[in-house]
């Protein structure tokens, strides 16, 4: 359970080092989050199918492209 | 072009108060028949629908069919009464779709009730009324939790402190 619960961590903390990374303000921060939300419900994945980091970057970028 | 349903315009109204919000849909997904043809058989029109193949950004193609109904969303400023009738309207609603969406192939697509969350608060969560559940289940629907934490202030320890402890142990 110990691990499951690091990754977890890790995973929230991947959305926040993209936003970082591509410089994202509070909102475009949240803003980011709902977009990631709203690819994941409509590329049908099971709610604990998470992006990979390189997915998370590629989806920064389409998410400014908006 | 707004490929998604997502509506980065009406999305700025979070800028006053950032808080949690819920989604709850009706999601279909995987190999579907034609989208009249589900419309038709559900008696409902989808808030989206996807075809595999079909571009839906510049970077990307839609893996899967979709026929996605939203069935209720809310902020956790609403109150509670609003969203327990809210959540009783959805299962009026699910439970008047079961029998056509019990009867789908379920070797070709996947039927699911998605619940989508994103959290800005340390406390919360969601209950779902019984008979939901039990629409759901008449209808053989599938429970998808998608749970994204967006906390602004916590400090926590970064990946390679983490990764440091680990080696440690």
């Amino acid at each position: 359970m110990e691990r499951k619960r690091d990754a977890n961590r890790r995973d929230r903390q991947m959305v926040d080092a993209i936003a970082h990374e591509k410089g994202f303000d509070q909102l475009q921060r949240r803003q980011f989050g709902d977009y990631i939300e709203a690819v994941k419900r409509a590329e049908g994945r099971g709610g604990a199918d998470n992006f990979t980091r390189e997915e998370l970057l590629e989806l920064a970028d389409e998410f400014l492209e908006l | 072009m707004n490929f998604l349903n997502y509506d980065r315009a009406m999305d700025r109204s979070l800028e006053v108060n950032a808080m949690s919000t819920v989604e709850i849909s009706l999601r279909l997904s995987g190999q579907l028949p034609e989208t009249a043809v589900l419309n038709r058989e559900l008696g409902a029109v989808p808030t989206q629908t996807r075809r595999r193949g079909e571009p839906v950004s510049k970077r990307r193609v839609q893996p899967v069919d979709l026929w996605l109904l939203e069935l209720a969303k809310w902020d956790d400023d609403r109150p509670i009464e609003e969203i327990e009738s809210s959540l009783q309207q959805v299962a009026t609603q699910l439970a008047a779709m079961a029998k056509p969406l019990a009867m789908l192939d379920r070797t070709q697509c996947q039927a699911d009730l998605y619940i989508s969350t994103v959290r800005e608060d340390d406390q919360g969560g969601l209950g779902l009324p019984a008979a939901l559940i039990m629409a759901a289940g008449a209808a053989g629907l599938g429970l998808q939790f998608s749970i994204l934490v967006m906390l602004d202030d916590v400090a926590e320890p970064t990946n390679v402190a983490l990764d440091s402890l680990a080696v440690g142990v």
